[in-house]
């Protein structure tokens, strides 16, 4: 099933993970970390919620449990099942979702240089140099594979039992459904997915562009029709499901949905809403909290679906990495989920501009969140702006990714329709502009 | 917004080609004078008060403390440390006085025991306190005998207790804690009062949040003028504010307050020329003892728990010619007192202020806008080299003379990550066995000869000249990071390993060159001068030469031992100075070092 180089890999990561859980001390840092642990993720407000619904007390009542009933009842399945030990359990999801990366990337990766051999003819020939070959997709998909086993982020949401390991799983299925147009499986989980994280909701619209492609036309509203049907079918039936499993009250609505959205609770994560939120007069609240959310959930997805309508699979992937940034919770965990596609995309590096940059800013958030988080709570001699510092360094250095990567997606489509000669015009070089 | 968009070697101009190294050691000396120069007046700022609520001085002396009083009690103390019984003589007399204390065993074969008396505030429920620590014997510099019975720190800690207890103004408890065996039995009463070690015994009894206090050191019966120590667990200061404070009741009662022994006479009688040395000799100490991550005294533990607190030591060098009779009684209680009442008056806990500083002397100090610096100056050369290094690896668009033909940013070869990947895993395991061998000095020796052969018995890194350039690369990167982390955590261990880094990424660097005198050169060095033992015994050097303020022979046995009480106390603060030099500093070294030994691989296919 595997080769030598893949098995090597996964028993590195595997490795990995079982010793640090063995690691009494690394483990209690990562689980008690604001990086990657959030209110919304957190396995210790999970167990507090299966006590609770073991006592017969609706777990929604305090402030506590963020988890959606139906999570919460497949959790406190799984913790049934395992007596409380369920670090093996996150093992074997993080690993799940490592080859199910490894798989989409494989697949992504041969779809994308199919295309490129069916569309030759329309590209200039000395764009050669541009085009995927199968080396290439070995390669890339490799280092998805390394990538998904050796990234630290990874290996720390996991140490750190945040249920985010599980959210990436069902995620990572999404997306496996998703390139593999399987339609079912796809609205269900990704009703799934929404229904716990809620942001996964934009999703909806690189499966229409995905779904409703047929040979002749890119988007057919017949065909987009049933995709959406289904979705808000299965959404309603997840709602029900967990207003049943809630003992049949809406309860959870409050501390889920309305969590998520309204941001009540300030806890320093590596996003930017907590401190903007802490900063600001009550009285401007719902204006920034609407302004905010509709930043994440609207403000990209029509003129990014527009401009991407004829690749879905790097919209998906786009729009994951907007909402895994910009979410009210985010913690290192999703942007791993992201981060570890990375290697996909590596054709695009020869364009990406600010790689440097990028690169050294998200080392120094990383290294410096906990150093600086150590001088505001511990010894005291510094404050939330070091904090924040940080985190805020962590968002503009996504941001220049995503930027980035979309700039050199879009150049790389132009320069293989229109070859990577740049004329001469009126004596000077030819200059491109992106409008 | 094409920020840096498109580095290219070509883009580096040919003049700074030639000139790197040049320009590197250039910012690498700048830095250092940089450094120097913080102690020049016009950089550093002056003191000034920051919190209103602390007012110094502004209260005016309530309290009379007589010498008969005083004298009563040292006397009933001295009994106490002559029958041993010195904890339960200060309870008991606690115990008169209507006021509650309490002992705590530490749990050890010694029998040593803490006393602590709570002066509960009349005015408020136990909220907030105050803390004044006396240890019951402290560390003095005589050979003959290291430790003094804490006499006169004792006595005046207990008669201020006993002179505030019921006042009507007190809003806040003081607690009165006497540990015993210094350090040691402060870590332990503050475990169990904090409750952070599940199989320490909870204390008899507690007061409210404790929000700063003082330490009280006066083993001779008479003293000359105050020293001031500052120096917390892990490079931590209190926050100024709260020496400001003691530095102003200093002042207004006429006392000499000094910092590592070093007094400035600010008034226009000292020479210019004595003030700037006299400042750049507190600098450089300051530099030096923060590095180490040992506190100076017991208050380094309770800055550990966010307490302000500074050590007062009664010392007996005379700061002036006229000065011929000791401090008074009086002026000394007044500070005591106008400390305690200034904190009386604060409503928040000690925010505004600085708590990254360098003192240069008592009423000027370098803020961390100042000096961040000369070590930026100093790193510098390492992001440019990187930066230099990073632009050479990529090669854009091909241009011939018809055609522009634009490909986008490629790297120029292709790397082979394994090799660089071992080379780095080596030096990592074998600089890690630093951290389970004893900390001896003879050991460490022998650690760094097996380092210093380990190029002949293991392979050298073969590579071709690109590979090196990446290494050479990473290592820039990783180590300005960890710098740059350091930095903010411990400024003055980061300056050191600054100093001590970047001329090894030099010299490393140089290596590249083929000329075999160069390549011999730069091993030479990394065996001399860019030696981790070689520095380490520098640098104890220095701080002896400093500290003692005239010319010293070196003295190796001095070196050794100081290390081993160094390393004795370091595991006792939970400093984490060495797990940083074993784990990231002397790896980064060994990999520089090794890298001297880099092998050029002729093939160069991709060239």
């Amino acid at each position: 099933m595997f080769d030598k180089v893949e098995l090597a890999y996964v028993g590195i990561g595997l490795l990995v993970r079982v010793f640090l859980f063995f690691q009494t001390r690394i483990r209690s840092y990562f689980e008690d970390n604001g990086e990657f642990v959030t209110p919304l993720n957190s396995w210790k407000r999970v167990i507090e919620g299966i006590y609770l619904h073991k006592l017969n007390v609706s777990p929604f009542v305090g402030s506590i449990v963020h988890e959606m009933p139906l999570s919460l009842f497949f959790y406190s399945k799984l913790h049934a099942i395992t007596q409380g030990h369920i670090e093996g359990l996150f093992i074997i999801a993080d690993i799940l979702t490592g080859l199910l990366t490894y798989k989409i990337a494989r697949r992504i990766l041969t779809q994308l240089s199919e295309e490129d051999l069916r569309e030759k003819e329309a590209y200039k020939p000395d764009s050669k140099s541009l085009w995927l070959t199968k080396e290439n997709v070995q390669k890339s998909a490799l280092a998805v594979l390394l990538c998904t086993m050796i990234n630290p982020l990874s290996i720390g949401t996991c140490i750190a039992k945040s249920s985010l390991v599980f959210h990436n799983l069902l995620l990572t299925m999404t997306f496996y459904f998703f390139i593999t147009y399987q339609l079912i499986p796809f609205v269900v989980l990704l009703a799934v997915t929404s229904s716990i994280s809620l942001y996964p909701v934009v999703l909806i619209v690189p499966a229409l562009l995905q779904f409703s492609k047929t040979k002749t036309t890119s988007f057919s509203i017949m065909r987009a029709l049933p995709v959406i049907i289904l979705f808000v079918l299965a959404v309603a039936g997840i709602l029900y499901l967990n207003f049943f499993l809630n003992h049949q009250s809406w309860s959870f609505l409050e501390s889920t949905y309305s969590f998520i959205f309204h941001v009540p609770d300030y806890t320093p994560n590596v996003g930017i809403f907590w401190y903007f939120f802490t900063e600001m007069f009550d009285h401007f609240r719902s204006l920034f909290v609407w302004t905010f959310q509709m930043h994440v959930l609207l403000l990209y997805l029509f003129p990014f679906a527009i401009r991407l309508r004829k690749d879905p699979i790097f919209l998906f992937w786009l729009l994951c990495a907007i909402f895994c940034t910009f979410k009210s919770y985010p913690a290192y965990g999703d942007a791993t989920f992201y981060f570890n596609y990375l290697p996909i995309w590596s054709f695009l590096f020869r364009y990406v501009r600010h790689t440097l940059i990028i690169i050294c800013m998200i080392l120094i958030a990383i290294l410096m969140a906990p150093i600086t988080w150590y001088l505001w709570i511990y010894t005291g001699s510094a404050n939330a702006n070091f904090y924040f510092a940080m985190t805020m360094v962590f968002n503009v250095a996504q941001t220049f990714l995503i930027s980035d990567l979309l700039y050199a997606y879009v150049k790389r489509k132009f320069l293989l329709r229109n070859g990577v000669t740049v004329p001469e015009i009126d004596g000077a070089e030819g200059q491109l502009e992106f409008r | 917004m094409p920020l840096l968009s498109n580095l290219l070697a070509k883009d580096i101009p040919q003049t700074f080609q030639k000139f790197q190294l040049h320009v590197y050691a250039g910012f690498f000396f700048f830095g250092l004078l940089g450094f120097v120069y913080l102690m020049s007046p016009i950089v550093s700022r002056r003191n000034y008060l920051s919190e209103n609520a602390l007012s110094p001085g502004l209260v005016s002396n309530d309290i009379y403390i007589s010498n008969e009083h005083i004298r009563d009690i040292i006397g009933q103390l001295r009994t106490g440390f002559k029958e041993k019984n010195i904890s339960d003589v200060i309870q008991s007399m606690f115990v008169q006085r209507g006021i509650e204390a309490y002992k705590q065993n530490l749990e050890d074969d010694t029998n040593d025991e803490n006393v602590y008396g709570i002066v509960r505030a009349p005015r408020l429920a136990s909220t907030e306190s105050i803390i004044l620590v006396a240890p019951l014997y402290v560390r003095i510099q005589s050979k003959s005998q290291p430790i003094k019975a804490n006499l006169y720190g004792i006595a005046h800690t207990l008669a201020i207790g006993f002179a505030l207890h019921r006042k009507p103004y007190m809003a806040k408890d003081i607690i009165l804690l006497f540990p015993a065996q210094q350090e040691n039995g402060t870590r332990i009463w503050l475990d169990a009062y904090f409750n952070t070690k599940p199989d320490s015994i909870p204390l008899d009894a507690h007061a409210g949040s404790i929000q700063a206090g003082l330490t009280l050191e006066f083993p001779h019966e008479k003293f000359y003028s105050i020293d001031l120590r500052h120096n917390g667990i892990n490079g931590q200061l209190p926050n100024l504010d709260l020496i400001n404070t003691v530095v102003h009741l200093c002042d207004k009662n006429s006392i000499p307050a000094s910092y590592y022994d070093i007094y400035v006479d600010l008034s226009s009688n000292e020479l210019f020329i004595d003030y700037m040395k006299k400042s750049l000799r507190t600098l450089l100490i300051n530099a030096l003892t923060l590095a180490t991550g040992v506190p100076s005294g017991v208050h380094g533990q309770f800055l550990h728990y966010r307490i302000e607190m500074i050590t007062l030591f009664g010392s007996l060098t005379k700061r002036d010619q006229y000065q011929t009779s000791p401090i008074t009684l009086r002026a000394f209680d007044d500070i005591i007192e106008g400390f305690i009442r200034s904190l009386n008056n604060l409503l928040e806990r000690f925010h505004q202020s600085f708590f990254f500083y360098f003192h240069i002397n008592r009423r000027n100090f370098v803020s961390i806008a100042t000096y961040m610096v000369p070590l930026g100056l100093i790193v510098a050369p390492a992001l440019i080299r990187s930066l230099v290094l990073y632009m050479s690896f990529f090669t854009s668009s091909e241009t011939s003379a018809t055609t522009y033909i634009t490909l986008g940013r490629t790297m120029k070869f292709d790397m082979n990550y394994s090799a660089m990947f071992l080379e780095i895993l080596e030096c990592l395991a074998l600089s890690y066995v630093l951290m389970w061998i004893p900390m001896k000095f003879t050991y460490l020796i022998i650690c760094q000869i097996t380092m210093f052969i380990s190029p002949i018995l293991l392979r050298p890194f073969r590579s071709t000249e690109r590979q090196f350039d990446y290494l050479q690369f990473i290592l820039l990167l990783t180590g300005s990071a960890l710098l740059g982390c350091l930095s903010l955590l411990n400024y003055s261990m980061a300056f050191l390993a600054a100093c001590f880094l970047m001329p090894c990424y030099m010299f490393a660097g140089c290596s590249k060159f083929d000329h075999w005198i160069i390549k011999y050169f730069c091993r030479f060095l990394f065996l001399t001068c860019l030696n981790p033992l070689v520095f380490l015994a520098l640098y104890h050097y220095l701080a002896r030469l400093l500290m003692a303020g005239e010319f010293l022979l070196p003295n190796f046995n001095q070196l050794t031992s100081d290390f081993d009480t160094y390393i004795a106390s370091y595991r006792l603060f939970n400093a984490w100075t060495v797990d940083v030099v074993c784990l990231a500093i002397v790896p980064i070294w060994f990999l520089l070092y090794r890298s001297t030994f880099w092998i050029r691989t002729l093939v160069d296919k991709t060239q």
